[in-house]
C-alpha cells in the first residue's frame, strides 16, 4: 500500500504531530501510515483522508499485490 | 497545567497508595514487610508512569487504534509463551529433581510473562504493524 499523505500535509502545510492530533492517533501512526507500513483502519483511513480533504483512495493507493486473486475484478 | 485525566489519576491513585504505606509503616509497626513493600511498589510504578507519560505524550493521545492492536497482540504471544513455559516447569519438575518453591515458580511465571510482554510489545511497535 502506498499513501500520498506526506504529500498532502506539505500542500495544508499540516505537521505530522498536527495530523495525529487532528485524527487522535499517535504521531507514530502517522509516520508508518506514511511510510505504508500499516494498514489502517476505515475510520482512520476516513479521519485522514477528512482532514486532508481528499477521498480515501487518493489518499491510499492499494497495489494489486495487496489483495488476493478472488478479490480482484473479472475485468482484471 | 494541562494534563490527560488518565495521568491526573494515576498521579492521585499512587500518591494515595503511597500515603497509606507511610501511614502504616509509621503508625502500625506490626504490619507485614511484603503488605508496606507491595504498596510502595505499586504506588511508585503508577506516579512513575503518571509523570513518564505526562512527559512523553503530554496532552496527545497515549494509545490508538495501532498501539491498542500491538498491545492485544503483545499479550496474547506472551501468554501463550508462559503457558508453554508453566507446561515444561512442571515437566522439568515431574521428570527431573528440580525442586521450587510455590514464591520461586510464581516469581519466574511472572518475569516471563511480563518479560516477553516487553519484548513482543517493542517488536511489533518498532516493526509498525502486527
Amino acid at each position: 500500500m502506498k499513501t500520498r499523505i506526506k504529500e498532502l500535509r506539505a500542500r495544508y502545510d499540516l505537521t505530522q504531530e498536527e495530523l495525529a492530533k487532528k485524527v487522535g492517533a499517535r504521531r507514530e501512526t502517522i509516520v508508518f501510515l506514511e511510510q505504508g507500513k500499516y494498514n489502517p483502519s476505515l475510520k482512520l483511513a476516513h479521519d485522514v483522508a477528512k482532514v486532508l480533504r481528499s477521498k480515501i483512495e487518493d489518499v491510499f493507493i492499494f497495489e494489486e499485490q495487496d489483495s488476493p486473486d478472488e478479490y480482484r475484478t473479472y475485468e482484471d | 497545567m494541562d494534563m490527560t485525566r488518565v495521568n491526573k489519576q494515576r498521579l492521585i491513585f499512587g500518591s494515595i497508595v503511597l500515603l497509606i504505606a507511610l501511614v502504616l509503616l509509621i503508625f502500625w509497626k506490626n504490619t507485614p514487610d511484603i503488605i508496606i513493600s507491595g504498596l510502595m511498589a505499586s504506588g511508585l510504578a503508577t506516579t512513575i508512569t503518571g509523570i513518564y507519560s505526562h512527559s512523553k505524550y503530554g496532552v496527545q493521545a497515549e494509545h490508538d487504534e495501532r498501539t491498542r492492536k500491538i498491545s492485544a497482540s503483545a499479550v496474547t504471544y506472551s501468554w501463550l509463551i508462559t503457558l508453554t513455559f508453566v507446561g515444561v516447569l512442571g515437566y522439568l519438575n515431574y521428570f527431573s529433581p528440580l525442586e521450587m518453591t510455590v514464591m520461586k515458580v510464581l516469581s519466574i511465571v511472572i518475569l516471563v510473562m511480563i518479560g516477553t510482554l516487553i519484548l513482543f510489545y517493542a517488536y511489533f511497535a518498532r516493526k509498525g504493524e502486527v
